[in-house]
């Protein structure tokens, strides 16, 4: 994989979920489709074991630098970890399903999208339920889970529509499974 | 051949390593994480030349959010005045109260001052964290470069309250709503004539939906028939937040019921004035000390505001 256009992709889809969160979020902004899941889940289908458990890692640490949790009662921190190891077991579930599905579909992306956010989400609900313990964060898990829940399905849409942006980019990424050519192998 | 041995050995302990690093990081106390909110800020920086106009167009394209901007026209401007003499008019009222008592108490209370001399500076909203759903901050592109210190009173361009500066970075400070439900509880009042010669007092939480609600004394058992009113509004009066915020506007009630634990109060329900989760740029008021704001009028040949 071309790790150039991972990144350049990633901080894409990093900057369509900042920015099209106040157009995309109902209420409050609690609940938000993610742009970077369907990216972490189209570089695991067809990337090799390692290099897609890195790229949820490294997709991981940016969400977690790029986020802050509220300290009580006042106050905010950056955590890095939670979404780290989240991205990291959701790309492990993907490289672990790959062998079962067709990848070229789009509802391959679209459910593994939203099974790889259900993972993500509650990786992240644990990990802070745990630090809530010791540290003065500001933390409700019933909420936060219900709230990731949704967000998850959420993704689903975005995944959709990621699918028609990613699929031409996917000689750009140089994948050694191409995914057209693992598709006709299948065939 | 031993290079290229010990780059294979490094290649394959790099990623149990960092994965480690991250599970030991996930853990640690957020006191030892200070670092990785400035990491992070270089992170957002690097983010933001395409988070920050995605996120304008989505305020722009978003039914009701953002629609109103501090350019906006000529009759916004003119009702921003309006406000904020209202709001000069009232904290004038606080004073007279504090002398009021000061006199009675002949005791040295905190000096209240109500003209304490702000800078405004207006901020645009960068967006909010990449994960939406376990912080309720807004990310405005004014930082330390530009005076914002933490604790900073962030209003919309009139008189509503917003809320206040988390943290600051370099070149953006994070705000937290005041209907975050992370926010503390505030304390407010009720003005229940224009004039607010009549006003009563009452302990505000956010609620998680965009409005705050808690309990006010019900003057109806005392003063016969209760002037509580929907549509009234209620101003800040919280000593934990800084002079010049007082009797900014937090909201006007929206619903007015009976209180189940108290039957000598009624629970009001608050929705400020405009979308706090939509705004698309806030006023940062920066407080700025007597002597730099006399000079800076001097300079001005004007008055310091």
């Amino acid at each position: 994989m071309r790790w150039i256009v991972f990144a350049l992709v990633s901080w894409v889809a990093f900057g369509l979920e900042i920015g099209l969160r106040p157009l995309l979020s109902p209420g409050q902004g609690n609940i938000a489709p993610s742009f970077v899941i369907p990216v972490l889940v189209y570089v695991a289908l067809w990337s090799p074991a390692r290099t897609a458990l890195w790229a949820g890692l490294i997709l991981g640490v940016v969400t977690d630098l790029t986020s802050a949790v509220d300290l009580n009662p006042v106050g905010a921190a950056t955590v890095i970890g939670p979404h780290a190891i989240g991205y990291l077991l959701a790309a492990q579930l993907v490289v672990a399903a790959r062998g079962v599905v067709i990848g070229r579909r789009p509802v391959t992306l679209v459910v593994l999208s939203v099974l790889a956010a259900l993972v993500a989400g509650i990786v992240v609900v644990a990990l802070f339920t745990i630090r809530g313990f010791y540290d003065p964060i500001v933390w409700r898990p019933g909420s936060q889970l219900g709230f990731r829940t949704l967000s998850a399905l959420y993704t689903g849409l975005t995944a959709a529509a990621m699918y028609l942006v990613l699929t031409p980019l996917a000689g750009a990424f140089q994948f050694q499974s191409a995914p057209n050519a693992r598709f006709a192998r299948r065939a | 051949m031993s290079r290229s041995l010990s780059k294979t050995r490094l290649s394959r302990l790099a990623f149990p390593g960092a994965v480690t690093l991250c599970l030991v990081l996930a853990f640690a106390p957020a006191r030892l994480m200070g670092w990785a909110g400035w990491t992070g800020s270089v992170v957002v920086a690097a983010i933001s030349p395409l988070a920050h106009p995605v996120t304008e167009f989505s305020l722009w394209l978003a039914p009701g959010k953002g629609a109103r901007t501090l350019a906006d026209d000529q009759r916004n401007r003119l009702e921003g005045e309006i406000e904020r003499y209202k709001l000069r008019y009232l904290q004038a009222q606080l004073e007279n109260e504090r002398l009021h008592d000061l006199v009675e108490q002949l005791a040295g209370a905190r000096q209240f001052n109500p003209a304490e001399p702000i800078r405004p500076i207006t901020a645009s909203v960068m967006g909010d964290a990449a994960d939406a759903s376990s912080t309720s901050i807004l990310r405005v592109r004014a930082g330390r470069s530009l005076g914002v210190t933490a604790g900073t009173v962030a209003t919309d361009g009139s008189v509503q309250l917003l809320g206040r500066v988390q943290r600051v970075f370099p070149l953006y400070s994070e705000v937290r709503p005041i209907t975050a439900q992370s926010s503390t509880p505030i304390q407010g009042r009720v003005l229940l004539d224009a004039e607010a010669t009549r006003t009563l007092e009452c302990i505000l939480e956010a609620t998680g939906d965009g409005m705050l609600r808690g309990d006010v004394e019900d003057p109806g058992e005392t003063e016969g028939g209760s002037p509580l009113e929907i549509g009234q509004r209620v101003c800040l009066k919280d000593r934990d937040w800084p002079d010049s915020a007082q009797m900014l506007t937090i909201g006007t009630i929206v619903a007015i019921e009976p209180s189940r634990d108290h039957p000598l109060r009624k629970v009001i329900t608050v929705r400020p004035g405009s979308d706090l989760r939509g705004a698309a740029e806030v006023v940062l008021r920066i407080p700025v000390t007597r002597g730099a704001a006399d000079a800076q009028a001097r300079a001005d040949g004007g008055v310091s505001p």
